[in-house]
């Protein structure tokens, strides 16, 4: 950045407006202020910092009021500071304006075409002009307290940090940091899949004994139902010999027949119910039971509404059902869910909750369109009924006969008739058992294949988890390779500081002194003894030195690498920027201060320097004669009152001017023309 | 990709993990330039951590 022009509008000191314009030529770069103590420097340097950052020196008065006294007098509300300065070949114009107390505006435009135009963010493009944390350096009030300064190490190093872009690096490593605890919180997540993986595959393999446990024992059912029928056979052939029982006994046997092939209908109707409610019976009895939850769930389970050889299969499925046979999704977060959750909420842990969780499970499968489902199911409901009422009569006229049968028989054959009546209670047993076990299998089976496919899919996951946590070690690689480049990087550049502060000391100060840097960026001064170094608190005026040359040596680093090519070796390109010093010398001695001067106008873009009157003196004014090409005085004006207040104070010359229309001194800028 | 022949886990090579440093550090660099919001810039560089990542895992 180069500065070109500041113009001052009411601002503090400066009434009405005033616009000067800074050296920028590179061969005379530099511009001089002079002025009393108190005829406005440092309102200079405060206006570069105010219009910039919207900050301000530590010892500056007033700091929220911003708009000239005498304006205000005058019914002038605002203050404003306008910069015009170059930057990448372009020339930009800053402009704040104070709103009143601490509160002001910024804006940017830049030059185009001829025309100006406003830049999005002006903050941003300041920052990455300038970075606030370096304005300190650059606009340099040599006034603020040396010692403070000094011990300010915490903030050189950042102003290191910033200038050589490690801040920015700083950045990327606290996001991989974030990044690199996302992933593992990723594989955290689907690794919370991986232990659903392994009780997947233990419940598979559960199930798979179950099954086979459930296909030996079908099997021994089976055989056991034959050998049932063989003897059931054996002992009707006996019956029907004995003469008094054979017209009762094939009265029986046709009964019997009769039984046996409603059993098989109402075996393939409670199946046909059965796939129903596999497939889709979840939606249709929601319906019906929101109609009339609790009495319905109470019958369902207790009094065999629905069948109770299948109701435990019947709403395990239910249960799980969230979508519509219409294929629309039921899930949770319906509105008859969410209705009936809230209800359910408020029963809390009871039963009547349980119930009612329970309840808005099932209304989550609610579908209006579905109606004709509702029918379907009281019609297989109904068909079941009706069989098993059919075959509870047949039973009833069976049981009838077969009590003529024991009337009619002989005591020596009742034992005939009871060993009947125990090997068909064992058959009718073996055979529900055989019907229960077939059904289980099916849903075991089922539950195998709906596992595997969960297996299936789990197996993708597991796939992600070990690229989250390869990734997350990467990232905790780069990571760590990036923080020791940093620390290298950061110690080369605080090496090549703390070696350019010697180069100028040795040509300043004659090697009398020299400075250390330490990892922490404390300053120490060691001064020559003998041929040795030793720690010293330096005096006021070395430590004047040692902060301009810290200052000087931001600004080497910085010109530096104004054409330095990004990578990792310079991370930013650096700017060109202004250095502006506000009364830097008052301690110092004069050769120290003549040199170091010279050194700087020779090495700096631009500079601009504030002195007063006790600061400047022929030889170092021609010490850096050759580079300025403006110079500037401030003059005091004051109404009468003040101006003799002036005088009384000792000052006689052009600084101070008497102005009768004005009520409080204010600060006029003069070029001055100097031989 | 390198084997790191301590621990026989796989591990970035020095040569990986110059190369990704340098493009975080582009990245970084582009967030000043482009002026992109910070939430942006740490999903871009999620996104560019995972393909290269993915390249190197090859």
């Amino acid at each position: 950045m180069i500065l070109r022009s500041i113009a001052f509008e009411n601002w503090k000191q400066i009434y009405g407006e005033q616009k000067i314009a800074f050296s920028s030529d590179r061969d005379r770069n530099t511009t001089l202020f002079l002025g009393y103590n108190g005829a406005g420097k440092t309102t200079i340097l405060n206006a570069v910092l105010w219009c910039f950052y919207e900050m301000f020196t530590p010892n500056i008065s007033d700091p929220e009021e911003i708009v000239n006294k005498e304006a205000q007098r005058r019914g002038i509300k605002q203050g404003a500071v306008t910069i015009e300065f170059e930057y990448e070949s372009a020339i930009y114009c800053a402009r704040r304006e104070s709103l009143g107390g601490k509160k002001s505006i910024l804006s940017v435009t830049k030059k185009q075409t001829g025309s100006w135009v406003s830049v999005d963010n002006p903050e941003r493009l300041l920052s990455s002009v300038l970075p606030r944390s370096l304005a300190p350096y650059f606009f340099y009030d040599g006034e603020a307290e040396i010692s403070k300064f000094l011990e300010k190490s915490k903030e050189a190093g950042k102003a290191v940090r910033s200038i050589i872009g490690v801040s920015h690096v700083d950045k990327a490593i606290s996001s991989l940091s974030k990044i690199r605890k996302k992933f593992g919180k990723e594989a955290e997540l689907v690794g919370g899949q991986t232990a659903e993986l392994s009780q997947l595959n233990a419940k598979i393999q559960d199930n798979e004994d179950i099954r086979a446990k459930l296909t030996l024992e079908i099997e021994e059912f089976k055989e056991n139902e034959l050998k049932l029928r063989e003897v059931k056979t054996k002992i009707d052939e006996q019956l029907v010999s004995l003469k008094e029982t054979e017209g009762i006994q094939r009265i029986v046997l046709n009964l019997e027949k009769q039984i046996s092939e409603f059993e098989s209908q109402l075996e393939r109707a409670k199946r046909e119910l059965f796939e129903y409610f596999g497939a889709r019976g979840a939606f249709v009895l929601a319906r019906f039971f929101v109609e009339k939850p609790r009495k319905i769930i109470d019958e369902a389970y207790e009094s065999g509404k629905v069948p109770r050889d299948i109701s435990e299969a019947l709403f395990r499925d239910i249960s799980k059902k969230e979508m519509c046979i219409c294929g629309r999704p039921l899930g949770h977060g319906s509105t008859e869910f969410e209705k009936v959750l809230s209800r359910r909420n408020e029963s809390g842990d009871t039963h009547e909750g349980r119930r009612l969780q329970y309840i808005g499970e099932l209304v989550a499968s609610i579908h209006e369109g579905c109606e004709v489902e509702t029918e379907k199911f009281f019609e297989l409901i109904s068909s079941v009924r009706v069989f098993e009422e059919k075959i509870q009569a047949l039973h009833d006229q069976k049981d009838d006969e077969a009590k003529k049968l024991t009337d009619n028989v002989g005591r020596e054959h009742a034992q005939i008739v009871a060993e009947k009546k125990r090997v068909e209670d064992d058959l009718r047993s073996t055979v529900a058992k055989i019907g229960a076990g077939q059904r289980d299998l099916e849903v075991l089976t089922e539950q195998i294949r709906e596992a595997d496919k969960r297996k299936a899919e789990l197996a993708r996951v597991q796939g992600k988890v070990n690229d989250r946590l390869r990734f997350e070690q990467y990232t905790a690689e780069v990571q760590a390779y990036l923080e020791k480049w940093i620390e290298a990087h950061e110690n080369l550049q605080r090496k090549a500081i703390e070696d350019r502060m010697n180069q100028a000391l040795n040509e300043i100060a004659n090697k009398a002194f020299v400075v250390r840097v330490d990892e922490e960026f404390g300053f120490g001064i060691f001064k020559k003894v003998g041929d040795k170094f030793e720690a010293t608190d330096g005096s006021r005026g070395e430590k004047q030195l040692v902060c301009l040359l810290f200052v000087a040596a931001l600004i080497e680093t910085v010109t530096g690498r104004a054409d330095a090519p990004t990578g990792m070796g310079l991370l930013l390109k650096g700017a060109i920027a202004p250095i502006i010093l506000d009364s830097t010398f008052g301690s110092m001695q004069s050769d120290y201060s003549h040199r170091s001067l010279k050194r700087l106008s020779e090495r700096t873009h631009q500079l601009v320097l504030f002195f007063s009157d006790q600061q400047i003196d022929s030889d170092l004014f021609s010490a850096i004669k050759k580079k300025v090409s403006q110079v500037y005085s401030l003059v005091i004006e004051a109404p009468d009152r003040a101006n003799k207040e002036f005088e009384a104070a000792g000052f006689s010359f052009v600084g101070v001017r008497s102005n009768s229309s004005i009520s409080e001194a204010i600060t006029k800028i003069e070029r001055l023309n100097y031989e | 990709m390198a084997k790191n022949s301590d621990t026989n886990k796989d591990s970035l090579s020095e040569e990986d993990k110059n190369k990704i440093s340098q493009l975080v550090i582009e990245e970084a660099l582009r967030l000043i330039r482009e002026d992109a919001i910070d939430k942006d810039y740490e999903k871009r560089l999620e996104d560019l951590l995972i393909k290269e990542f993915k390249k190197v895992s090859l």
